[in-house]
């Protein structure tokens, strides 16, 4: 068989209009191995599967195997289905459980009930709580304002600070007048003070 | 399944929104001989800053500041131990110290003569207090006091002043 016709008979295969014994003819070639075209080289593995497969006897229990196989699968499927079904029941419990519960905190957002019904006594309570509060905090918040009483206190203390400051610096400069008048007086220096 | 299991889980705060962190110790003390109980919940308090009170021009402005802040509160508990030197109260106190939750902040402790009294807070990521506890001991009494809600403790002074001088006598009136 020349290169011309395999190569038409191989574009003929690929369209699928080769007949059987166009196809025993593609494989008799590869199976010689005699001159393969280079560019048709690489379907020559391919061709000789097909050739192994087609040897291949179907099993006996090949029917029950692919019942077996579709069996399964519809139990997959049907498993599938009811864990869907029961993924959205449980879903919507959750959801049914969410909305109630935000229900339940619109209506009554604390487990708490009042022990008082009377509007009236209950302002008075929590105005007193709110007082009693204001108060106790006030007294710690006192301590402050002792803090800045103080702090007002020891405002003349440093002051006299500063001036006893200002008055070590004055003698300081009269120990140094001192100091200087004598050393002119060791070195006769004329008095400038003149 | 699991994603659910985990749903719930997260949805378990849910159920405590707005409830005492010393929740345990309020059920475990309330109705109990030799205590006081007081309890506003949320509906009062919702019923309490919808009320239409008439206050002057002038205090309008801070008397409104207070309603909006009692709008926010959630509730407020007032547990009294009469007896203070009692077992019973001893008991009291030992258990608030043991529920009392450790991030809660302690604000200020009070000590005037015989009496002690601390202020404890949970403050939220955003700054928000949830919860504010007072705790006073005296000589006579242990009080647990527990505001729950959205607290801004600016308006709390504000409600205790303005409430305390102007509010009251106004509100008795439209009761009438």
């Amino acid at each position: 068989m020349n290169t011309e016709m395999i190569l038409s008979l191989i574009d003929k295969y690929f369209e699928g209009n080769t007949s059987l014994q166009e196809e025993n003819q593609i494989r008799d070639f590869f199976l010689a191995g005699v001159s393969i075209p280079e560019e048709i080289a690489p379907l020559k593995e391919y061709f000789l599967s097909i050739d192994k497969f087609s040897n291949t006897l179907p099993s006996d229990n090949l029917e029950e195997k692919i019942l077996a196989r579709i069996d399964q699968e519809e139990k997959k499927r049907k498993l599938n289905r009811s864990f869907n079904i029961r993924m959205y029941i449980t879903s919507g419990i959750a959801a049914a459980f969410i909305l109630l519960i935000g229900f339940q905190q619109t209506i009554k957002p604390t487990g708490m009930k009042s022990t008082v019904e009377d509007p009236m006594l209950a302002m008075q309570i929590v105005t007193s709580a709110f007082a009693e509060v204001n108060k106790n905090m006030g007294k710690g918040m006192t301590n402050f304002q002792y803090l800045n009483q103080v702090s007002k206190a020891t405002e003349p203390v440093s002051k006299i600070q500063m001036l006893n400051n200002s008055m070590e610096k004055a003698a300081k400069v009269h120990y140094f007048n001192k100091g200087y008048k004598a050393f002119q007086n060791m070195h006769e220096i004329p008095n400038t003070d003149k | 399944m699991k994603k659910i299991f985990v749903l719930l889980i997260a949805m378990l705060p849910l159920f405590v929104v707005g409830q005492s962190a010393l929740e345990s110790v309020f059920e475990k003390y309330s109705g109990k001989d030799g205590f006081t109980t007081v309890n506003i919940g949320p509906q009062m308090f919702q019923l309490l800053a919808n009320t239409n009170i008439q206050v002057d021009v002038d205090d309008q402005e801070e008397f409104d500041e207070a309603m909006a802040a009692m709008k926010q509160l959630t509730g407020l508990r007032i547990l009294t131990c009469e007896n203070a030197g009692s077992d019973l109260c001893l008991r009291f106190r030992k258990d608030i110290a043991q529920n009392t939750p450790k991030n809660y902040l302690e604000l200020m402790t009070v000590k005037d003569g015989d009496s002690d009294v601390k202020f404890l807070a949970n403050q939220e990521k955003d700054g928000t207090i949830s919860e504010f506890l007072m705790l006073v001991i005296d000589t006579e009494d242990v009080v647990l006091m527990s505001f729950t809600g959205v607290i801004d403790m600016n308006t709390i002074s504000k409600i205790g002043e303005t409430m305390q001088i102007e509010g009251m006598d106004k509100f008795e009136e439209t009761e009438k």
